[in-house]
């Protein structure tokens, strides 16, 4: 873990393994132990992963003041990239991260090799929204950290996964603990959320993408990385039975050989 | 919340209220968030109150590599004294923030006006340890957050402050996950305070000095305080009946007025 001093950031990354560049960009309040050890492991064999945690959250040290878009997010992953010496390379994102994602490849299409766009939408009236009961607890600031991450936790696994995978869900619930974010920077994060729109721009994509989803997201309903996958030229879209929002963490071994299988080495 | 470069870090700290500065050290592995809000509310009538996220704890962004003392520590502290203007001022640490104060007023004896040494020792030659048991406990950072923060709870507070003051604790383990310290830092922080001595160097310390203690700490037994109050000149001792390593918060209100007598 280091920190590389970028804008107005001191930002939280880690560069691991070996091979062509992977960034990995990371959702909502998240930082980078978030993502799966399994899933790292397997991409660290054929790639040189950059992780890191996003402005407000995390480790990474961000001014109090000011608000965000979410091609602020993209602006500082770039600007991130450079200062770690990576000129271009795949981009896996989930979430807001795949928000960051649609800005960083529309604006800075030389950067991007290959992109994955995991359980993300792409905005404003094309948006198909979580329910009204699932907003509320995904802004619901009351309680302390203790609190949040109930709520978190309820969100972001299946009833089922959080009765039979008790493992996952501690694991989940201890990489949260290593760096939660506070909550003036969660609703800052949430705001950059909210006011993505980039449906109209996605058919400029001129970048060979995957998306995927997990079928029971209830956080961002599966229906959201279909539009994506329509509007983006040649997007390829797979969508994963039994997995909620925090598909990618509960690791299928599927989508690891999807992904890889994706990738193609390159 | 704020940010300052200080050697290799870049400490997150917040200044409150408006008086003689008064700098809070606080323990292992903790934040300033855990700070309790109406002892620092108090404080901050009388003082100019510096909290801060010591090496390795909270938010403050600190290097993966190398091993922690509490020396450096003490430096990061007048470093961080240095880098806000401020000359000298009343110190007060707790657990393993006392025995950075301790190194503080003896590497830096200029920048103390007023040593407070809360919970703490001196150091590997001359203080009496917790038990195998606590330790064991101290150090196992397994399970989930709650059951982490339940576990240190039990050693922090005595068992019946626990039980009869359930939203203390709640809101105690909500300022706990604020901000933890990740399980590497945690464990070059223990490393610190194991390696520490200051024992032999206490009667060196000039300086006004008040050691506090709860009488029943488990986790730093109480006669550390006795042995340091015997070893600094004129260092005035106040055991708090029925309070633990936590007195700070469990003795809250019996603290305060102490505390502000001392300081004056």
């Amino acid at each position: 873990m280091e920190f590389v001093e970028v804008g107005d950031l001191s930002m939280c990354c880690e560069l691991t393994g070996e091979g062509y560049p992977i960034v990995l960009i990371q959702g909502l309040t998240a930082n980078m132990d978030w993502w799966d050890p399994g899933l790292l492991s397997a991409l660290s064999e054929r790639y040189r992963i950059l992780a890191f945690d996003n402005r407000g959250a995390g480790r990474t040290v961000t001014p109090e003041a000011g608000d965000w878009t979410c091609e602020t997010f993209a602006d500082d992953t770039v600007a991130l990239m450079e200062a770690t010496g990576i000129e271009r390379a795949n981009v896996l994102s989930v979430s807001m991260g795949g928000m960051i994602a649609q800005e960083l490849a529309l604006k800075y299409p030389e950067k991007v090799n290959k992109l994955i766009l995991g359980s993300t939408f792409c905005g404003a009236a094309h948006t198909v929204y979580a329910s009204q009961e699932v907003l509320e607890k995904l802004t619901d600031t009351s309680g302390g950290p203790e609190e949040v991450l109930q709520r978190t936790t309820e969100l972001m696994f299946t009833p089922d996964s959080l009765k039979e995978q008790p493992e996952v869900v501690e694991g989940f619930k201890i990489a949260w603990m290593r760096a939660p974010t506070s909550k003036h920077n969660a609703m800052r994060q949430y705001m950059a959320a909210a006011k993505i729109d980039t449906y109209n721009r996605l058919p400029e994509i001129n970048i060979s993408t995957l998306v995927v989803t997990g079928k029971e997201d209830i956080l961002i309903p599966p229906e959201n990385s279909r539009i994506i996958a329509e509007r983006i030229p040649g997007a390829k879209l797979i969508e994963y039975e039994g997995y909620g929002h925090s598909f990618i963490s509960r690791m299928p071994e599927a989508f690891i050989n999807d992904l890889l299988e994706f990738l193609g080495g390159s | 919340m704020a940010y300052a470069k200080v050697a290799d870090l870049n400490i997150n700290y917040e200044l409150l209220g408006e008086g003689h500065p008064l700098i809070l050290i606080m323990g292992l592995t903790g934040s300033l968030d855990w700070w309790d809000p109406g002892f620092l509310d108090s404080l901050a009538e009388r003082f100019r109150i510096l909290i801060f996220d010591n090496r390795g704890a909270g938010r403050t962004a600190t290097p993966d590599d190398g091993e922690i003392t509490i020396g450096q520590m003490a430096g990061d502290a007048a470093g961080l004294m240095d880098a806000l203007d401020i000359d000298s001022a009343y110190v007060l640490g707790i657990s393993m923030g006392g025995m950075i104060a301790q190194e503080l007023v003896l590497n830096h004896p200029g920048k103390v006006d007023k040593l407070v040494l809360a919970a703490t020792n001196c150091g590997a030659s001359g203080s009496v340890y917790a038990t195998l048991d606590v330790i064991k406990k101290l150090a196992d950072r397994s399970g989930t957050p709650e059951k982490q923060v339940e576990r240190y709870c039990s050693l922090l507070f005595c068992e019946a402050w626990l039980e009869s003051h359930e939203d203390d604790v709640h809101e105690f383990t909500n300022r706990y996950l604020a901000a933890p310290a990740n399980d590497p830092n945690a464990a070059r922080q223990f490393v610190a305070t194991v390696k520490f001595d200051a024992c032999g160097q206490l009667p060196t310390i000039e300086k006004p000095t008040l050691v506090a203690c709860g009488k029943e700490d488990v986790i730093i037994p109480p006669e550390n305080s006795k042995i340091i109050a015997g070893r600094i000149p004129g260092a005035k001792l106040i055991e708090y009946e029925e309070a633990g390593h936590g007195f700070i918060w469990e003795r809250r209100d019996d603290f305060l007025s102490d505390l502000k007598e001392f300081l004056g």
